[in-house]
């Protein structure tokens, strides 16, 4: 037997140690016959394997399949659980926010008679800037790059959307197929106050997010159409900056993205505080 | 591959599709040995292929809505589990792939060859007939080793020989059975 076949054989017969397939893998990089031989050996394996399955054991994957069609749970989430091979992940613990509205109300009323009381202060009766909302931006979205494969490859259109709030039957654009495709939003986000923000991700299939170079949301590798989590604490009016990848399977392409804070009620994020890079 | 009437497909659809799930355990009796064979061919290790075998029944049971019953079932069910090779495929690159996984992404590109599946069905088709042009101990010693999962050591005790030498003589064997497959096609295609 050539050192190749050895190789070939231990692999194929499943003892073979790292270094033995670190070997392999060499020799079919340089020599295109023993990955051709690699690629039958394997198909005609496989062939026989599936051949001469016992009885139980394709009992046992009827049993288990049915199992999981038949647990009484959402046909949906049965899929998730397959696809994760985990169980179920417990519900986010609701934080009590409400208790800070009180607390927080007399603290602002305070700050407010403190300085309207200051007459040194910029923010007298006459100055209007108190009343304005300040926190409102002047974004206009996130550039979204559309690419159809699951690469990030082959780019297929680029535009800015004003919000990550989408429902997509077909292609998200028509130079890119309805499956199989990923995007990539990039570009700023401007938290409107100070605070820790949760933000909130629900995509079929898989998703990531990261703020301020931190990776908050990730389901690249455990596709999962609940609803994803991640906490970050922000400073008001800072533009941080952000990116989305999205990777659609098959069937409708679906993603949104909310965020949250103490005294601010879960929203999509908004346009005005989207900037594209 | 087999004669089974299409229409009972189409018949066992519409009673999964009233409401009797159970019923789906007929389309993975009928159907089960086939997609793991055709699985097989883009994977290396039994778990992986058990995995992708029971992932396709689960996705095209939540999926069957959008099963046409005028066609078969089967090729509607292949379809699903190459599609799942092949998102597997893209998600990595063989040629930055390392040692075990270059083995792997290696089987999974063959699976973005969408002639492949095809042929996957007419390969073990012409496995069936290919084995049983050998001899009995031949025929024994696949047995063995593919049914009963033994270790090389268990079989080589078992079939009185030393290791390296079963392994050899198992490699023959799929060597002479790839030619003789190869052949088959080669003829059915001419």
């Amino acid at each position: 037997m050539s050192d190749a076949d050895t190789m070939l054989a231990e692999v194929l017969d499943g003892n073979a140690d790292a270094a033995t397939r670190g070997r392999l893998a060499e020799l079919m990089r340089r020599d295109a016959t023993v990955r051709e031989r690699f690629l039958g050996q394997v198909a005609i394996a496989g062939a026989l394997r599936s051949r001469h399955q016992p009885a139980q054991r394709l009992a046992a994957l009827r049993e288990r399949t049915l199992a999981t069609l038949v647990d009484g749970g959402s046909l949906a989430r049965t899929r998730r659980r397959v696809l994760e091979r985990l169980p179920p992940r417990p519900e986010p613990r609701r934080r009590r926010w409400w208790w800070w509205i009180p607390l927080g109300l007399c603290i602002a009323a305070a700050a407010v008679v403190l300085v309207l009381r200051n007459p040194t202060s910029p923010l007298q009766p006459n100055d209007t800037s108190l009343h304005t909302p300040p926190w409102n931006g002047t974004g206009s979205g996130l550039r979204g790059d559309y690419y159809g494969d699951h690469i990030f490859t082959r780019l297929a259109g680029s535009r800015v959307d004003p919000q990550i709030h989408f429902d997509w039957p077909g292609s998200p654009i028509d130079t890119m197929p309805a499956d199989h495709f990923t995007v990539r939003w990039s570009g700023k986000v401007q938290p409107r106050v100070s605070g820790t923000y949760t933000f909130i991700i629900r995509a079929d299939d898989r998703v990531r997010l990261w703020i301020a170079g931190r990776l908050l949301i990730d389901t690249w590798d455990r596709p999962d159409i609940s609803d994803q989590y991640g906490e970050i604490t922000l400073e008001g009016r800072q533009r941080y900056d952000l990116q989305i990848e999205y990777c659609d399977n098959e069937h409708a392409g679906e993603i949104a993205w909310w965020w949250q804070a103490a005294g601010q009620a879960k929203e999509i994020v908004p346009t005005s505080q989207l900037y594209p890079p | 591959m087999d004669n089974l009437d299409p229409m009972l497909d189409a018949l066992v659809v519409a009673e999964i599709r009233s409401g009797n799930r159970h019923a789906y355990g007929m389309l993975i009796d009928r159907y089960q040995m086939r997609l793991r064979a055709t699985v097989s061919a883009y994977l290396l290790h039994a778990e992986e292929i058990e995995e992708f075998t029971h992932e396709a029944f689960v996705q095209a049971f939540v999926l069957l809505n959008q099963f046409d019953h005028t066609q078969p079932f089967y090729p509607w069910l292949r379809t699903i589990a190459m599609n799942a090779l092949r998102l597997e495929a893209h998600t990595c690159d063989a040629t930055t792939a390392h040692a075990g996984d270059y083995l792997r992404q290696v089987l999974l590109e063959r699976a973005l060859d969408q002639t492949q599946d095809e042929r996957s069905d007419a390969r073990v088709q012409a496995l069936d007939l290919c084995l049983r042009t050998l001899p009995s101990d031949a025929s024994e010693l696949l047995t063995d080793k593919y049914q009963s999962d033994h270790s090389i050591s268990e079989l080589a005790a078992r079939h009185r020989t030393s290791e390296g030498e079963l392994q050899n003589r198992l490699l023959r064997l799929r060597d002479r059975l790839r030619e003789c497959i190869g052949k088959r096609l080669t003829a059915e295609l001419g």
